[in-house]
């Protein structure tokens, strides 16, 4: 079974970049939107549905950091969502885990290995407790 | 980096240049897996005829830079394509796009660097042109250096003016 992840960046390219890095990680099947901003995956964002997202902080109209807060704050649902972003200094990092609660956290520039590595200790960890976590998110994975 | 480079005004806030021509090495170092090697300063040069596309983006903050990285022709459709994983032709709209996401990259990775020597500075938004024969034109008082750098793909330049001389 497919995981539907939701893919944010203003730039194509890079949302091209992002979903052939996550099908060469072989770490899941991916079903995968796209949204051109944080207003656009807002839209496009579906708490039953989507599975996963991958979003960039730096876009117009709605940031990625204030995306991830509204989700957060909309939707009872933990939807895992990993930040990928050229935003590398610490107290963003923080704010991201920490404020907005994002699960993951990759910068720019990366190569298809640098995203298996980083996501690898997440999906990990959302195995070993898939019930509390994501309400079906690795159920799907592990055929349930 | 080596070589001598000289600059309008040495003293113009543009002491840590080197973070962002060493940024360039490492992006398309890590994304293309390239070497790009600063080759020249080009102060006062001819712009190449070819046709050019140029992405260009700011800092702002404890350096006030705008960052110009132009790419000739055939330069970017080998960078682009390396960058991306596929062809992309160069008078696309995608080709504006992986220029626009090369250079926010770049500019990211020298915020980090500057961020390292305690510079804060944010990133704008990248924008992307293109014509032949292009230079960016600048304020004359204004303190710019630009490199050119040669890689497997071509050549390109990579140009930061500062703003105002302050910062940096």
């Amino acid at each position: 079974m497919k995981l539907k992840a939701l893919v944010v960046d203003d730039s194509g390219i890079m949302r091209k970049m992002v979903m052939r890095g996550l099908r060469q990680s072989k770490l899941a099947e991916f079903d995968f939107v796209e949204a051109g901003d944080g207003a656009d995956a807002l839209a496009k964002f579906d708490p039953d549905e989507t599975d996963m997202v991958f979003v960039d902080w730096n876009m117009p109209k709605m940031t990625g950091i204030e995306f991830v807060r509204e989700v957060r704050a909309k939707y009872q649902r933990h939807v895992p969502i990993v930040m990928i972003t050229t935003e590398s200094a610490v107290g963003k990092i923080e704010e991201a885990f920490e404020d907005a609660g994002v699960d993951a956290y990759i910068t720019k520039p990366f190569t298809p290995d640098v995203l298996t590595k980083k996501l690898q200790p997440l999906f990990s960890k959302l195995k070993a407790a898939p019930a509390k976590k994501s309400g079906g998110f690795f159920s799907k994975l592990l055929g349930g | 980096m080596d070589g001598a480079t000289e600059r309008k005004h040495p003293e113009g806030g543009l002491e840590h240049s080197d973070c962002l021509f060493g940024a360039v090495g490492e992006v398309l170092g890590m994304m293309c897996g390239l070497e790009a090697r600063p080759e020249a300063r080009l102060e006062g040069a001819e712009p190449p005829d070819a046709p050019t596309v140029v992405g260009v983006i700011s800092l702002v903050g404890d350096v006030q830079w705008s960052l110009s990285i132009g790419l000739p022709e055939a330069t970017a459709c080998g960078l682009a394509e390396r960058f991306a994983g596929f062809e992309i032709p160069f008078e696309s709209e995608e080709m504006g796009d992986a220029v626009g996401e090369m250079a926010n990259i770049i500019a990211g990775t020298t915020k980090a660097k500057l961020d390292e020597r305690g510079l804060k500075a944010e990133i704008s938004l990248p924008n992307v042109v293109r014509g032949e024969r292009m230079r960016v034109l600048n304020f004359r008082t204004l303190p710019a250096e630009r490199r050119r750098f040669t890689c497997e793909c071509g050549e390109f330049w990579v140009e930061v003016v500062a703003r105002d001389g302050e910062g940096g």
